[in-house]
């Protein structure tokens, strides 16, 4: 079985491991999670679902970081 | 007021755009004030249509809450630049408002032409709804 599963994040591919989440992808992005908002396959998380979400095979996110002052 | 957002001695400039690309709610985002737990984040497009150029040096919003009061948030640049647009060019950013109820934000942009005219262009009214359910998410 393979032990890895290929993402998008903004449209760049990204090879991770089984069982990936998403703050551990985050942190490798060393992108603070409070500081982002993630669209996974087109729908924005919560920050609950952000917190628990194990990333799967395909998955397309969109990591938006907020920016104040615009 | 900032000085170059002065609009009566300023011209619009009819022949730029401001479009609303996409809009993402999000609830208790980040270090949000507890009085304002929702945020809407935006992402603008300003497009030079004109036949000259401008750099843009602030922005004014104007937020209508459903309540009826009124908030003016004026800011010196836009997400700490000043882009300059030349005919034909575009910048697009995204940023964000927290509210705690349902709000419409309009405003404009402030700048500078080419020949040192004070400019401004004005950003459409959009609407920010909290959904119903306010743990789930809207585009």
């Amino acid at each position: 079985m393979d032990s890895t599963i290929t993402i998008t994040a903004n449209g760049q591919a990204r090879t991770v491991r089984v069982g990936c989440t998403l703050p551990e992808l985050l942190a490798g992005l060393r992108l603070a999670p409070e500081r982002v908002v993630v669209e996974r396959n087109g729908a924005a998380l919560t920050p609950t679902e952000a917190r628990t979400t194990v990333l799967a095979d395909g998955d397309k996110l969109e990591i938006v970081r907020l920016v104040p002052g615009g | 007021m900032l000085a170059f957002m002065d609009s009566a001695k300023s011209e619009e400039l009819k022949n730029a755009q401001v479009v609303l690309d996409k809009l993402i709610y999000q609830r208790d985002a980040g270090n949000l004030p507890p009085d304002r737990p929702h945020a809407f984040i935006y992402f603008l497009t300003i497009r030079n249509l004109s036949d000259r150029r401008f750099t843009l040096l602030g922005r004014k919003w104007i937020l209508d809450y459903a309540d009826g009061k009124t908030e003016v948030i004026e800011g010196d640049k836009i997400v700490g630049e000043t882009p300059t647009l030349a005919p034909g060019e575009e910048f697009s950013y995204n940023s964000y408002h927290v509210t705690a109820i349902n709000t419409i934000a309009r405003g404009s942009f402030h700048g500078v032409d080419e020949f040192d005219k004070l400019v401004y262009v004005k950003i459409p009214p959009f609407e920010m709804i909290i959904p119903e359910n306010p743990t789930a998410t809207a585009d």
